[in-house]
């Protein structure tokens, strides 16, 4: 049996932990009304209770990706309310967009209360320690993604 | 910890009438629990087609005092019921089996959504226990819908289902309105309902807010410190029901509005502050007001791509006052100077209350050089259209004389694409809800079935669909369900033999490269044929001089559908036109004609 690579893979070179945020300096750009702007993103870390539904997972992700915003990191867990679930969810964006994607989640009906955690790198950190701890990836898609 | 809160108007019970428990009875099932729950909620008419995983709900469906009307595709099922809540106001109601049947809604959802329109999908699914199987005609239809819906529903317990149909009916009609679908599984509908519970808690649910004082006055302001506002009316205004409060506002304040597509008929067009629609083949003038404005009170609209054009050019004078009831949408497009949250018909008629007390004291806006300007624009730069170079008849001219001979009381709903624009530049809209059309979708095949459901829902009005030989072949199949459900609407093909709109910018923008948008005949099929074959009334017209004839005798049938092809001129195109992507400053009135603004202020 042929394997496309080497398992487990030799000492495959440790991803490391993205570098801290560097906001950009891109040239001011005058142009209105774009949603995906580059400008002054950081990261956001909020806190969404919702409706312990089935399905309530699929609608959150599906309207990130239906505004096209991109989710950093996503943690889902019970509260002491068996109905009730909390959503982690690390975005990086700007204020604008920040302001736009609660707006859209505020609008979803199972989603109960949305604020902002303080201190979203902390938190971004921690995630990074537990997400970063599984099977290292191997073959392209590893290349690409890093 | 917190540094931000949303507002949490959050209610741990959903409001309306239907509170309390019901007496307890003997238990029905949950199909005659969803029946009941339709009767109790008022739904007269509901748009259907059965299937194995709904055969309980039909079985419970007969003899009840819903109307039920076989459609022919489940398409026309969930456009017919949005043509029904256009015309009325009232929530539409659409019913399909699992898995094809319900993915055959998909588009009408996706339509509704766009265009906020109030319907309630009803789904059946294979048995809860089988999900996840593969089952036969399975298919994740809450999943599938979540992305086009407000929001959407899975139900396996027969004692959810009459408070879950409450509550697609309460999500569907309050707030912004929009389409909301119900899945439930087979097993859940045969299996005895206990109906105790009668809404669902949706704590996430928030309903309307009222308007804060604080943004209308500050709109307020911003008007009356304007040298050049417009009132920009939108779609909101129609579902709001402001079309009172708008033609108020305009009057009182004297400032030219435009009505976009989905808002004709809320501010009357023979009204002389009427500067037309804005908008890719909106009138010069209402581009124009517009686009040279320094402050847009946009009124339940919200900036639609085919209205701003390129929107780092669009309005570059202009501050925005964003009235909407949806808070997502305020700044969603354009910054925004002042955000007022709320339902239009409450938020205008505190505009209008806040505006009396300024004036009254003493507050005195002047916009006579921009009204002057903008009625000049409106007469220098009035819709037209030139006779076809080929001879044929002219589309326009059809169109003019439908609007003309069939009175003020129509409904007209439309296809997409050439004639849909035709239909809403010849033909002057003063009430509301008489021009139903797919605005933000833009769905083809959308004209019959909506045509269907508004002539359900208003039997007495004379309802027209203005139709494209190419979307009536979308959904031609209601004509069907209209024969034999004694539905007497009428349609009119443009029929030029192409796929208009596609083979208009294929002439601009790509060389007459007429890539597959002509249509090999007008003879195939044979419309007026296909009409009678239908048990319609067909008839067909190609000569001007025949045009006010044809429609007359068109008229003069009300017991049976009536189909008419309108053969018209393969080169007609629609002008006024923003080509996509480009400024509104570069309008051509005409082919290569752009038009004088004159000077900037």
């Amino acid at each position: 049996m042929t394997l496309l690579s080497d398992y487990p893979p030799h000492d495959p070179a440790v991803p490391t932990a993205a570098p801290a945020y560097q906001p950009h300096t891109a040239p001011h750009d005058p142009t209105k009304g774009t949603t995906m702007s580059n400008d002054a993103r950081t990261r956001h870390a909020l806190s969404v209770l919702v409706e312990n539904n089935p399905g309530v997972l699929a609608r959150v992700s599906v309207l990130f990706a239906r505004r096209n915003f991109n989710i950093d990191h996503l943690v889902v867990g019970p509260t002491e309310d068996n109905k009730v679930s909390r959503m982690t969810i690390v975005v990086n964006v700007n204020a604008e967009q920040l302001h736009k994607v609660t707006n859209q989640l505020d609008k979803l009906v199972e989603v109960i209360h949305i604020e902002e955690l303080e201190d979203a790198d902390a938190i971004r950190t921690q995630l990074w320690q537990i997400n970063d701890n599984g099977p290292r990836p191997v073959g392209a898609m590893a290349a690409a993604a890093f | 910890m917190t540094t931000t809160h949303i507002p949490d108007g959050a209610t741990t019970t959903a409001p309306g009438d239907t509170g309390g428990a019901s007496v307890g009875a003997e238990l029905r099932t949950g199909a005659e629990a969803l029946v009941g729950t339709l009767e109790r909620l008022g739904v007269e008419h509901v748009f259907g087609l059965p299937g194995g995983a709904v055969l309980p709900l039909y079985d419970a469906l007969y003899g009840a005092s819903v109307r039920h009307i076989l459609v022919r595709h489940e398409q026309g099922a969930g456009h017919a019921a949005q043509g029904y809540a256009a015309a009325t106001g009232k929530v539409g109601v659409c019913l399909a089996t699992s898995g094809p049947g319900a993915t055959n809604l998909v588009t009408a959802l996706a339509d509704a959504n766009m265009d906020s329109v109030p319907i309630v999908a009803i789904t059946g699914n294979v048995a809860s226990t089988a999900i996840g199987s593969d089952a036969f005609q399975e298919a994740d239809i809450r999943s599938i819908s979540m992305p086009v819906t407000k929001h959407s529903f899975l139900v396996t317990r027969p004692e959810e289902i009459a408070a879950t149909v409450s509550s697609a009916f309460h999500i569907a009609a309050t707030g912004r309105p929009g389409p909301v679908l119900v899945d439930v599984t087979k097993d859940a509908l045969v299996a005895a309902a206990d109906e105790t519970m009668l809404q669902l808690p949706m704590p996430g649910y928030r309903t309307p807010t009222v308007p804060s004082p604080e943004a209308v006055r500050d709109a307020v302001e911003l008007m009356l410190g304007a040298r050049r506002p417009v009132l920009y009316v939108g779609g909101g205004c129609l579902r709001a029901n402001a079309s009172e409060e708008v033609r108020q506002l305009a009057e009182l304040t004297g400032i030219p509005v435009v009505t976009t597509l989905m808002a004709r008929g809320v501010f009357p067009d023979s009204h002389p502050q009427h500067m037309g629609m804005p908008g890719m083949h909106g009138s010069v003038s209402g581009v124009a007001t517009l686009q040279k404005s320094d402050l847009i009170i946009s009124l339940g609209a919200r900036f639609d791509d085919r209205v701003t054009g390129a929107k780092d050019t669009f309005a570059p004078k202009a501050q925005i006052v964003h009235v909407d009831i949806d808070p997502s949408e305020i700044g969603k497009n354009f910054p925004t100077a002042v955000g007022v949250v709320g339902d239009a018909r409450a938020a205008i008629a505190m505009l209008v209350t806040e505006w009396t007390r300024r004036t009254a004291a003493g507050a005195a806006p002047d916009y006579e050089r921009w009204i002057a300007k903008s009625l000049g624009w409106k007469r220098r730069y009035p819709l037209g259209y030139d006779a076809p170079s080929d001879g044929a008849l002219a589309p326009q001219l059809v169109i003019e004389r439908l609007g003309a001979i069939s009175g003020p009381d129509t409904i007209f709903a439309a296809g997409v694409g050439q004639h849909q624009m035709w239909a809403s530049q010849f033909i002057g809209y003063d009430q509301p809800r008489h021009w139903l059309n797919s605005g933000g979708l833009g769905t083809m095949g959308y004209a019959v079935p909506a045509a269907m459901g508004a002539k359900v829902g208003r039997p007495d009005a004379t309802v027209w669909a203005i139709d494209g030989d190419g979307c009536f072949q979308m959904t031609n199949q209601e004509l069907a369900t209209c024969s034999v459900e004694g539905i007497p609407i009428k349609v009119a093909i443009i029929n030029n033999a192409a796929l208009g709109m596609v083979k208009q910018w294929q002439a601009l923008f790509y060389s007459e490269r007429f890539s597959h948008s002509q249509l090999p005949s007008m003879q195939v099929p044979d419309f007026a044929t296909l009409a009678t074959a239908y048990g319609c009334v067909g008839l067909r017209c190609d000569r001007a001089a025949d045009v006010d004839a044809t429609i007359e005798r068109a008229m003069e049938v009300d017991d049976q559908p009536v189909v008419v092809d309108f053969r018209v001129s393969q080169d007609a195109m629609v002008w006024p036109m923003v080509a996509a992507g480009t400024s509104n400053d570069d309008i051509q009135h005409a082919r290569d004609v752009r038009p004088d603004f004159g000077e900037d202020e």
